[in-house]
């Protein structure tokens, strides 16, 4: 955290600092970016008003987290106002949770295949579906970690989880042995 | 445990997040529930695939150049705006004292000819009520009744008449008509 401080205090050589905090976080802020938002340009330009918002902000951060989760917690409250500009837009998941899954054909039952529809797939969800699964599944993060960075209780992390992974199940298909009929989901 | 507590806690059980009772517990289960186990096994498999597609999907983004350089020159262009206003205000004052004065005034002005055409709004609405004949009148109406106390003497039983003053409520209603006296308990 260091870095970052010492990027805003007043007569230090700031762009030096910055950079650092660039190199250390800056791809792995805006990969998860993308995954939000969807758009390469938009998420660039998230990940830049996230670095303008830290320095800005730098002095609230009191360093009981790690510098990555307090940038990514400004990066989603940006992604947010993102995600409120696309309210007007509709989401595909009702349609996907009526459909049947997906039949397979031979030639596509490869992993690889289905990992590159299932990343398309989230695009598809609610943003706040989308939220939870980048965060879980992308970012690694435990439930209580989820709930503390988008503000809301463990409950409805689970609730909107368990959502997500019933809508994206539905874009795997059974020979892949991932979903076979038996579990409590 | 069963399979409906197991399945609330499958995402903390496979976090490690659970007490170690609990933990416990859920182990306990999976050992003798095959759906419980298969539900594990899925969500693991399930969440491998995601890592693994999320991983590939963001793959070979990185930051784009100059965004040091632009992140500052934007946080030079925000302060530079908030005190260039505050400068052409001050600028303005200077040169045109009379007109800021008017200015100043005329927005005081407004803002309480507004307030106070929103209270004598209210005000004309309610005259108006009362014109129209939909004013609700309440009125408390003092009423002298008489208790009966009864007290035992030896074989007897005397009774006492107490005074008590107690309050009637009574209303009119919209069209005028008055509603029906309802007694209101008093102290003594």
């Amino acid at each position: 955290m260091a870095e970052a401080q010492r990027a805003c205090e007043p007569g230090k050589p700031a762009s030096i600092d910055l950079q650092v905090l660039i190199d250390s976080h800056g791809d792995r802020l805006l990969r998860s970016a993308f995954l939000l938002c969807g758009d390469r340009t938009e998420a660039q330009d998230l990940v830049q008003e996230t670095f303008l918002q830290a320095l800005i902000s730098v002095h609230r951060f009191r360093g009981e987290s790690a510098v990555y989760t307090w940038l990514h917690g400004i990066l989603l409250n940006l992604s947010h106002r993102h995600f409120r500009k696309q309210r007007h837009l509709l989401f595909e998941e009702e349609r996907i949770l009526k459909e049947p899954s997906i039949p397979t054909s031979p030639d596509q039952a490869d992993q690889s295949f289905y990992a590159n529809g299932l990343a398309v797939a989230v695009q598809k969800l609610s943003p706040e579906h989308r939220e939870v699964i980048v965060l879980r599944y992308y970012g690694n993060l435990k439930i209580e970690e989820i709930a503390e960075q988008t503000g809301v209780s463990k409950g409805t992390v689970k609730s909107r989880l368990h959502y997500a992974v019933r809508c994206l199940e539905k874009l795997i298909p059974r020979e892949m042995n991932l979903f076979v009929t038996g579990g409590t989901h | 445990m069963n399979c409906h507590a197991f399945s609330d806690l499958l995402y903390e059980y496979l976090d490690g997040t659970l007490d170690a009772e609990v933990q416990a517990a859920a182990r306990q289960h999976l050992q003798h529930c095959d759906a419980c186990r298969h539900a594990l096994l899925r969500e693991q498999a399930f969440s491998n695939l995601m890592r693994q597609s999320l991983s590939q999907a963001a793959a070979g983004l990185s930051v784009r150049p100059g965004t040091r350089h632009r992140v500052l020159k934007a946080i030079e262009s925000r302060s530079t705006s908030v005190w260039a206003r505050l400068v052409a205000w001050k600028s303005f004052i200077l040169i045109r004292p009379g007109l800021a004065a008017a200015l100043l005034l005329g927005g005081v002005l407004l803002i309480f000819g507004t307030t106070f055409r929103h209270r004598s709004a209210q005000a004309d609405s309610l005259q108006g009520n009362e014109q129209n004949g939909l004013c609700t009148c309440v009125i408390d109406v003092p009423i002298q009744t008489q208790s009966h106390v009864f007290r035992r003497q030896g074989n007897t039983v005397v009774d006492s008449i107490v005074a008590d003053l107690s309050f009637a409520h009574a209303g009119l209603s919209e069209e005028g008509n008055q509603l029906p006296l309802r007694s209101r308990p008093t102290s003594r």
